[in-house]
């Protein structure tokens, strides 16, 4: 326990400056958001307090934004505001929007109606009594508003990585895809004590008497601006040319790290999930991006992978990867799964995964009309002699190949499937294995090789180039240390590639990473 | 020096206050007395124009009150709610200073107004700097009323001022307003559904009903001659109290024998008072101011003089 705190430190003490960008970034996030959010909530709210009529409609507005999934509100910004701060502000802003509405509402309904009335009596304007009477006495209830925005808002603003918006996110959701924990609570624990820290702050604001807090409510929106500022602090690198890189990739060295220690490249990066990335490259929000070279939306946004020249990406091939537990109590589930092997190669893959990510067909449908076109579709048998436990990562690709293998599965042995999908990145999934939740899933040698293994430097050095070599070590090493066993490799190479747009590649004629490395440095 | 005509307030087919006049002199405390719903705070909110009248007009000294802006109007009324209308937010002399900052006096003379309010309500100066909710509910009261006295307005509106307070504490706290040098020149709108401190304030009483008056005059008159059954049977409970309220010592003056004494109320007093002086002595004695005569007040003849004239008033 101890030597893992202490490489917990370690890790912080090493990534200082990144974890101290993502942190102002992340403050910065919140607080511009909530500064317009309580710019524009307190007067709503004081407004529907006087004009009762509108009060359900504008709540039931607020509360209506406030149940869409924070993902699903960030995917819907990205159409409107592209990637990177704007989207993300809005989409925090609108967080915030209903405690702040909805808290000034309630204080200013709920002060005493004597007590209005005599600040009328006494011949006070309608303003003085708003702002001398009906604010003061509403002044708890509503930063007990603000106070829930901002919490709300360090919780949320951890999403902002996926869209290139930067904040402590990208640590969390690059370890997660990492299997890295150090990054993961590198990440995690600055934001909950970021939130801890807000909490208590406004707490102490929201008890002291309302004659103090004259003072702090004057002085909070000079200090929330000046947090905010944080956010616009100049980026590290300037040039024309803008990369948005995976959290994943961002952290590995056979990712960023490789390229800015191999290639020597010195590139502005955002962050940014790859749910989103090839679309904003497509409209030149984007100018290089970490994709998969077996990835639907290449084809579909028109996109040309650059060659790797000197060869940081490993080779990524595809294999089932089964507990041997499981293959040992039902040997019959070998053969079957090694159906698939031999018969999908990068085009095959590329053009099922098209049909997925951007002809938005089923994964069912597409492995299903790919097995019969193979002649390998067996009508299910039904049997009930045991259930595998089919699991995949979160995209297309793996609902896939997920898909076949349950429908071979139960075409050509009597065992039934119950298939657990959408687990997240590599961590998530392997750990759903090793705890037996899961009993196979699609995997990636490079993936093993890195993620799962943590190899050393100069072991992937040696297998780097050699797909086979790659292969027979993660084999190996599985059956070694986790009782798991690598079956066929299906055929296709998965890799990491970088990829930009083809018309610019051609007008700037960039073909390898070399090119790129060179051009960026003449600009 | 308050001239209402005509005033009215519908509130949809409802008429909350219908077809009201009446006047009021300088300095006289002036009771509008009904059950809740009757239209008597309704009347009252409409002299300072917290409610606005649908018809009619008033006019304050023989000037209509919508020739200003309410707020204006505001400033120069005194105005008393219930005890927990203070603000809660401001200290006792922040409340008090409210109506006088909004006038613009300078802050010296603020202070020495608020010194001078919390000593004549029988408060210690260290109250100033207490918030509402440290106080009782007397004391809250008391810098209520002090902060209607703040800017010494002519006028003070008082709906139910001393509705949520103990019966103990509701008489302490009428009496000191009562007793205040000011009190005698105040010209004083009150709204109460209490009989009993109608009758012991008021110089002219407005029994209201449905929005209607039914009856106004000076307390003797509503109690002797009640212009119809509503007003009879309204007092017909507090008749007997009213009436010791309402029949002073120099009504029966006459039945009392000269006789010089120390002297412990004036014959404008009530039999009232006078009974609660005798509460542990047979014999008090009362001086006519007019003239400085001393006469020997006893029970025993009091009570007897007193049913005699109730009866000669019917």
């Amino acid at each position: 326990m101890n030597e893992k705190q202490q490489s917990l430190w370690d890790f912080m003490v090493q990534q200082h400056d990144k974890l101290l960008d993502q942190t102002l970034a992340h403050i910065g996030l919140t607080f511009i958001s909530l500064l317009i959010a309580v710019a524009i909530g307190v007067p709503l709210g004081i407004l529907i307090a006087k004009r009762n009529k509108l009060a359900g409609t504008v709540l039931g507005f607020a509360g209506i934004l406030q149940t869409i999934p924070s993902i699903a509100l960030l995917g819907f910004m990205i159409p409107l505001l592209g990637i990177g701060a704007k989207p993300a502000i809005a989409a925090l802003f609108l967080y915030a929007l209903l405690p702040i509405i909805r808290n000034t509402y309630t204080g200013i309904i709920g002060v005493e109606p004597s007590i209005r009335e005599a600040a009328k009596g006494m011949g006070m304007s309608s303003s003085q009594v708003l702002f001398k009477v009906e604010l003061p006495l509403a002044m708890p209830v509503l930063l007990a508003g603000i106070r829930t925005a901002t919490v709300i808002n360090v919780g949320v603003a951890t999403l902002a990585a996926y869209i290139a918006a930067g904040g402590l996110g990208e640590f969390i959701f690059g370890g997660i895809s990492l299997n890295n924990t150090n990054m993961i609570l590198a990440g995690a624990i600055p934001a909950a004590l970021l939130a801890i820290i807000f909490d208590f702050l406004l707490s102490r604001v929201q008890h002291l008497t309302v004659k103090k807090m004259g003072v702090v409510v004057l002085a909070l929106p000079v200090l929330v601006l000046l947090l905010s500022s944080f956010y616009l602090l100049p980026a590290a690198y300037e040039g024309k040319i803008l990369a948005g890189f995976t959290p994943e990739f961002m952290g590995r060295t056979d990712g960023y790290l490789g390229l800015k220690e191999k290639y020597k490249m010195r590139i502005r990066t955002v962050v940014i999930s790859d749910a989103v990335m090839y679309k904003a490259a497509y409209e030149k929000k984007l100018d290089v991006i970490s994709g998969y070279s077996t990835d639907g939306r290449l084809k579909a946004y028109d996109l040309v992978t650059l060659i790797d020249d000197k060869n940081i990406f490993p080779p990524y091939y595809a294999a089932p990867i089964v507990r041997e537990e499981v293959l040992q109590q039902y040997p019959e589930l070998e053969e079957a799964l090694n159906m698939l092997s031999g018969n999908i190669d990068d085009a095959t893959m590329t053009e099922l995964n098209y049909r997925a990510d951007y002809l938005h067909e089923m994964p069912g449908k597409i492995a299903k009309d790919f097995l019969i076109a193979k002649g390998l579709w067996k009508e299910p048998r039904k049997g009930k002699k045991g259930i595998i436990k089919i699991g995949s990562k979160i995209f297309g690709e793996q609902y896939i190949l997920s898909n076949m293998y349950s429908m071979l599965i139960k075409g050509y042995t009597d065992l039934d499937v119950e298939t657990k999908t959408g687990l997240g990145g590599t961590k998530i999934c392997f750990d759903a294995m090793t705890n037996k939740q899961i009993d196979m899933y699609p995997e990636y040698t490079g993936t093993g090789l890195l993620v799962i293994l943590q190899t050393g430097t100069d072991t992937v050095n040696k297998l780097i180039t050699d797909k086979n070599a790659v292969y027979e070590y993660v084999k190996d090493n599985f059956i070694g240390r986790y009782h798991i066993k690598w079956l066929k490799p299906i055929g296709f190479n998965n890799a990491y590639a970088l990829m930009m747009r083809r018309k610019q590649s051609e007008q700037l004629n960039i073909k390898t990473i070399s090119n790129l490395k060179a051009y960026i440095d003449v600009n | 020096m308050i001239t209402v005509k005509g005033l009215r307030k519908n509130y949809g087919s409802n008429r909350a206050v219908d077809d009201i006049s009446f006047d009021i002199q300088e300095g006289e405390k002036f009771i509008l007395l009904g059950t809740s719903g009757c239209g008597k705070t309704t009347t009252l909110k409409m002299l300072n124009r917290l409610i606005e009248a649908s018809a009619g007009e008033i006019k304050v000294n023989g000037e209509d009150i919508k020739q200003h802006d309410p707020e204006t109007l505001r400033r120069g009324i005194g105005y008393i709610l219930q005890n927990n209308s203070l603000f809660p937010h401001y200290t006792v002399e922040e409340n008090i200073a409210v109506v006088p900052q909004l006038l613009g006096w300078d802050n010296e003379k603020i202070k020495a107004r608020c010194k001078e309010l919390i000593q004549k309500l029988h408060l210690s100066e260290e109250y100033l700097s207490y918030y509402p909710a440290q106080l009782s509910g007397g004391q809250q009261q008391r810098v209520n009323i002090a902060r209607a006295l703040a800017a010494d307005p002519p006028i003070l509106l008082m709906d139910e001022p001393f509705g949520a307070l103990d019966p103990v504490t509701r008489s302490s706290i009428r009496k000191e307003l009562t007793q205040l040098d000011e009190y005698e020149r105040k010209t004083i709108v009150m709204v109460t559904h209490d009989v009993d401190e109608a009758f012991e304030i008021g110089d002219r009483i407005c029994l209201m009903d449905k929005g209607k008056i039914q009856q106004q005059g000076r307390a003797a008159e509503l109690l002797f001659k009640p212009a119809n059954d509503f007003v009879r049977n309204f007092l017909s409970e507090h008749y007997m109290q009213a009436a010791l309220k309402t029949v002073k010592i120099k009504d029966v003056w006459y039945g009392f024998d000269a006789e010089p004494g120390a002297v412990a109320m004036t014959s404008e007093g009530s039999i009232w008072e006078a009974m609660e002086l005798m509460q542990d002595k047979p014999v008090i004695y009362a001086v006519e101011k007019s003239n400085g005569k001393i006469k020997k007040i006893e029970r025993n003849i009091l009570l007897e003089l007193f049913s005699n004239y109730t009866a000669t008033q019917v």
